[in-house]
């Protein structure tokens, strides 16, 4: 990874950054909760949204635009915001 | 922040959340910095979730309480104990009284145990400890050093002294002294003297003057060898250093009991149970009298056994019942049994050195029992070396 990406990654706070580990995902950048079941979620995560899907999903910690999401995760989504890009 | 710290140590809700736009609530929270952990969604207009005590008078305070119904389920964290605590105050006082009283009692003594003690006599070594306060119901002494000195300095046949406590019973582990023959050097005048009553058998002189012959009776420090010399020229007088063996034929009696019969014990199988709690000096039985069987085995299982806050036992007894039968020895029998008693008594009592040079053993039935005599003859040396004082 060349330095630019990198910085990409740790300062860009209109892309979606999702560390998963196990029975854990922590999302960062989080602006708005679209939809939240117990088999998934959706966040608006700035230029993209982000969807977790899984089994007896819950929110463990909600605060400063990040969500540390537990339950069994199945798969990690992105999808194009509203602009279409 | 962890979500313990901000939950537990800061306080914190768990509330119920109702409305349409569950999500929209959520959202509202991450925009308004409201931190929120443990968001389960009960169903499609339900959430359940905690948030910190702070945030939660925020929650009600704004409009959301207006959009949503928020109830609050739980107060939970330390606060909230803190409230409950003082609420309950003569709980809490009665539980820091009890455990005062748990840490009072553990100060002191409730028992003494002295482990070792042979030649030194017990209660006399009690008594010391009483001088200086230790005893059952006091303090406990915290500076063992300083006791065990005292020990020392009292009984001079203490070899080695160990102190510590189990729980609130002292153990005192001690080892006697053993004292070694007397020797005496050969520039002191010294005489043999018997140690033992016997006939003596044989008189070996190397130095001084043998005042024993063979098939006398001597008893014990009677004079065997003199060290007191005449010379025979100049007639002059002479102390000497006695070296010498003298050996001696030692009569020892003893009396065996040996049953006819044996008793074979069988177990039958049934079994009854008690109960036996013992506190302190206070021991308690149940099941003595639902015993039904005339023979039995007791087997004492301790359940529950405690030295602290005080000395506590409980203990399950089991009682088997037992088929006594008897049988009766036959002579094989009979003579190995005793021959087993006569040399166990034959090594407790007779030196390594001595010669067995006659057992008698004279049979008298009674009974049901067979009292035996037995006379053993042993060949030992006796002689012993013992300061003389010289007359002048």
């Amino acid at each position: 990874m060349d330095i630019e990406m990198d910085l990409l990654c740790d300062f860009s706070i209109n892309i979606p950054r999702v560390i998963i580990s196990g029975d854990y995902a922590i999302l960062d950048n989080v602006n708005r909760i679209i939809s939240f079941t117990d088999k998934g979620l959706v966040a608006d995560t700035g230029a993209r949204f982000t969807t977790v899907n899984g089994e007896n999903i819950k929110i463990k910690d909600l605060t400063d635009h990040r969500l540390i999401v537990t339950g069994k995760i199945i798969s990690v989504e992105f999808f194009s915001n509203k602009k279409g890009d | 922040m962890s979500v313990f710290s901000k939950f537990f140590i800061k306080g914190s809700h768990k509330i119920r959340v109702e409305g349409i736009k569950i999500n929209q609530f959520l959202s509202d929270c991450l925009k308004n910095g409201i931190p929120l952990g443990e968001i389960k969604k009960k169903d499609e207009l339900t959430i359940e979730c905690m948030v910190s005590e702070k945030k939660y008078h925020a929650l009600m305070k704004k409009k959301y309480s207006n959009q949503y119904r928020i109830t609050s389920l739980k107060n939970m964290g330390l606060p909230n104990l803190k409230r409950e605590a003082m609420q309950k105050k003569g709980f809490i006082i009665g539980l820091l009284i009890f455990l005062y009283l748990m840490y009072y009692q553990s100060l002191f003594i409730t028992e003494i145990d002295i482990k070792g003690i042979d030649a030194i006599d017990e209660t006399d070594f009690r008594s010391s400890l009483m001088e200086i306060g230790v005893m059952e119901g006091n303090k406990k002494n915290e500076n063992l050093d300083d006791m065990k000195e005292y020990l020392y300095m009292q009984y001079e046949d203490l070899a080695w002294i160990g102190i510590h406590y189990i729980g609130n019973k002292m153990v005192i582990e001690i080892a006697e002294k053993t004292n070694p023959p007397e020797i005496i050097s050969y520039d002191i005048p010294c005489d043999i003297v018997a140690q033992k009553k016997g006939y003596i058998e044989e008189v070996i002189t190397k130095y001084g003057t043998a005042m024993v012959e063979k098939g006398e009776f001597v008893r014990e420090g009677d004079l065997l060898i003199t060290g007191m010399v005449s010379d025979e020229e100049t007639g002059e007088i002479k102390y000497v250093h006695s070296l010498g063996e003298v050996y001696a034929k030692i009569i020892y009696r003893i009396n065996i009991t040996e049953e006819k019969t044996e008793i074979i014990k069988n177990e039958t199988g049934k079994r009854s149970y008690g109960l036996r709690l013992k506190i302190g000096t206070l021991d308690v039985e149940s099941g003595n009298s639902n015993i039904l069987y005339s023979h039995y085995n007791r087997k004492d299982s301790p359940v529950f056994d405690i030295m602290i806050p005080f000395p506590m036992k409980v203990c399950l007894i089991e009682y088997g019942e037992i088929d006594v039968a008897y049988r009766p020895k036959n002579e094989e029998e009979i003579e190995n049994s005793i021959a087993l008693k006569v040399n166990e008594y034959i090594k407790k009592n007779l030196p390594k050195d001595a010669e067995i040079l006659n057992k008698d053993l004279m049979y008298e039935e009674e009974r049901n029992i067979i009292k035996i005599s037995v006379i053993i003859e042993s060949l030992e040396q006796i002689g012993r070396e013992e300061k003389m004082i010289p007359i002048f």
